[in-house]
């Protein structure tokens, strides 16, 4: 696993989640080369009509769950912007 | 073979014994089928005994998630329901999504067969290798948002399959709800689940999908993100959902309406309404459209369908605005009704009022057909199966039986289901005219093809159809000359086409349909799977899956001879609010039976080569 990289930060705005889970399954595919929400670093919980999203520490910000985000509840945000 | 993508097991749950079973997924069906929809077929051949009546305990109820379910390809969220249905006798094939079908596979499982009927109430609850059958009489009587929440109180992390009231009550047009948001099994699924006396299937998964070749699916997933990054109706889809395609619907919904009226419903029901309703977009797993809807208005909030629904079902029955009809659709959806049936029963029942055509006094008291209140009145009669509801629950034979064959003529019915599309009012697509030829009789979704956008030049339709794996000769066949096109040839492919998404569990929606190209599908179920298959293989797989489903259906005495054209599609007059001429999908040149007649030889034609 990657060190977290100092100049970008995750931006997270839980009102626009869909509960796509994207996120969670490029996490997962990424880290453990499986589709596997439970294995993700990035987790959405709740129902449909309310998520929440949680990140885990060990999240390097590797970002690609924004790239995978259409709705713009994962942003990449510099640090210091 | 170590499978990739299957999970490589079927779950056997038998309601009687109170047993489960563990069966490994035959290696030959996932080349022979690909998965989902054809699997489900082939498990319906052996295991279903012909003339088994829908709502006996012998009627098995199959799920299946194809190979690309649980997975990041966009769309990929089906699971398909095979059963035999109740309002039609067919031996059908339903198709939802929200998260039933991927927690199935995270769960270790491509397949879940139910057969027997439990002695009480209860729910199965899957939870990666357990299945237990768990009493369930405090949900029982329950509708389905009420039921659903229950049990992700108890299950947080899980999906939920659930039947409402009209299912407990086995109304024939009932169906199940996953997840609050996602429709399965117009045609009865609910009832049946209900006569099995179960009124939740509850998965949850740890485990995961993997894939025979990682960097070539996930190359392949990033170019299909590509595509819909450069879709230039993307920002619309993505800050609208399904009422993004409005103006389409409102031509349906508006049809021979005055002008003054064509602009109240959109007011009332368009893009517009929708906003302000719209507290947060839905998505099923690996979606990014986000077609389901939470809405939400003065204090209240509720999970739906899609507005969309709501807004055809308010500019159809007349109702006032946006707020009644998201009520409506609310009610239909906790009920666990078919919100399509609902309306064409409704607008029938309209048609007959007006015209005094039976006596239909004697029900007087159900019969306020003009407002809120009535279709409320109505929708609870039919779940409850109270007076006039106890009639209409039983489906449009019985209710033709009843009402007599001067009514018939008000009701667009094909193999005992309603019509969806009203070619008079849209032209004769193939969405329309395979109503007349499909297994399951009438349904939204199995044959979307380019005649959906009439006006194109020959050229764009050709290279449109050819992605869905056309050969070369039948093109030739479909379109003759420049101006015409054979929607009877090219509906034999667009069922292949939507037989493929629903073997490998990708979601037809057009939004989604239109990123796909069978050599797309090749590659992605090669990356996936590990099997090597040509594009022409993989087309023939959907097509002996197609076939198969007619074989089942066959078998049960329901071939070409219950085809049937609906009288009101060959009238002027105005039927159920809708009116127009029988067009072709151009709408320039009008059609006749016979054309019709011609049109059907020419899809057996194409479907026996």
């Amino acid at each position: 696993m990657k060190e977290p990289s100092p100049e970008k930060k995750l931006r997270v705005v839980e009102d626009k989640c869909t509960g796509c889970l994207n996120c969670a399954l490029i996490c997962s595919f990424s880290h453990v080369q499986e589709f596997n929400p439970e294995k993700s670093l990035i987790r959405i919980k709740g129902t449909p009509e309310l998520l929440s999203i949680e990140i885990d520490d060990r999240c390097d910000h590797c970002m690609l769950c924004a790239k995978y985000c259409a709705y713009g509840a994962l942003e990449i945000a510099r640090t210091g912007s | 073979m170590a499978y990739h993508a299957y999970s490589g097991k079927i779950l056997f749950v038998d309601l009687d014994s109170g047993k489960s079973a563990r069966e490994p997924l035959p290696e030959n069906w996932c080349v022979e089928h690909l998965g989902g929809f054809g699997i489900n077929n082939r498990l319906c051949w052996e295991l279903m005994t012909p003339g088994t009546p829908p709502l006996d305990s012998s009627n098995p109820v199959i799920l299946g998630a194809g190979p690309l379910v649980g997975t990041l390809a966009p769309g990929a969220s089906r699971i398909m329901g095979n059963t035999r249905f109740p309002l039609t006798g067919a031996v059908a094939s339903a198709s939802g999504a929200m998260g039933l079908g991927a927690r199935l596979k995270w769960a270790g499982y491509d397949h879940l067969v139910i057969r027997g009927a439990a002695y009480r109430p209860s729910y199965i609850l899957i939870d990666d290798s357990e299945a237990q059958i768990i009493p369930a009489e405090d949900l029982w009587g329950l509708d389905i948002h009420d039921a659903t929440d229950k049990l992700w109180e108890t299950h947080p992390g899980s999906s939920v399959l659930a039947i409402g009231p009209a299912g407990e009550n086995l109304v024939h047009f009932s169906l199940a709800i996953i997840d609050k948001c996602a429709t399965l099994g117009r045609g009865g699924l609910g009832a049946v689940l209900g006569s099995k006396k179960l009124k939740a299937v509850v998965v949850r998964g740890s485990g995961g999908v993997k894939v025979a070749d990682p960097k070539g699916f996930l190359r392949i997933v990033n170019n299909l993100y590509r595509r819909m990054e450069r879709w230039e109706l993307k920002d619309a889809a993505l800050a609208l959902g399904m009422i993004g395609g409005w103006e389409i619907y409102l031509n349906q919904l508006a049809s021979g309406v005055s002008e003054e009226e064509r602009e109240r419903i959109k007011e009332a029901f368009g893009p517009q309404a929708y906003l302000e309703f719209e507290r947060r977009r839905i998505s099923c797993p690996s979606c990014f459209l986000g077609d389901k809807d939470r809405l939400g208005w003065d204090m209240r909030s509720t999970c739906s369908t899609s507005f969309l629904n709501a807004a055809i079902l308010g500019a159809a029955l007349g109702l006032n605005n946006a707020k009644e009809a998201v009520l409506l659709l609310d009610l239909l959806d906790r009920l666990g009704i078919c919100f399509f049936t609902y309306l064409n029963l409704y607008l029938f029942l309209l048609d007959l009022k007006e015209r005094e055509i039976t006596d239909i006094k004697r029900y007087g008291e159900f019969l306020d057909l003009n407002g809120l209140k009535g279709a409320i009145k109505l929708a609870k009669s039919i779940a409850f199966r109270k007076g006039l509801g106890d009639l209409l629950s039983l489906g449009w034979d019985n209710i033709i039986d009843y009402f007599g064959s001067q009514a018939e003529e008000y009701a667009s019915v094909i193999r005992g289901q309603d019509c969806i599309y009203d070619p008079r009012v849209s032209g004769l697509g193939t969405m329309e005219f395979e109503q007349l030829v499909s297994p399951r009789g009438p349904t939204s979704a199995s044959a979307g093809s380019p005649t959906y956008l009439p006006g194109l030049p020959r050229e764009k339709m050709v290279r449109l159809t050819s992605r869905m794996g056309v050969p070369e000769d039948a093109l030739e066949r479909i379109y003759p000359n420049d101006q015409a096109v054979n929607v009877g040839r090219l509906t034999r492919y667009a069922e292949d086409w939507f037989s493929l998404f629903s073997s490998l569990g990708v979601c037809n929606r057009h939004q989604i349909n239109r990123l796909y190209h069978v050599d797309i599908f090749r590659d992605l179920f090669h990356a996936a799977t590990g099997i090597d298959l040509t594009p022409k293989e993989i087309m023939e797989c959907a097509a002996a899956n197609w076939e198969l489903y007619r074989r089942l259906n066959e078998r049960e005495g329901l071939g070409r001879e219950s085809d049937r054209i609906p009288s009101s599609w060959l009238t002027e007059e105005r039927i159920s609010r809708r009116e127009g001429t029988l067009m072709d999908y151009s709408r320039k040149k009008r059609l006749t039976r016979k054309d019709l007649m011609q049109l059907l030889d020419d899809y057996y034609d194409e479907r026996s080569r």
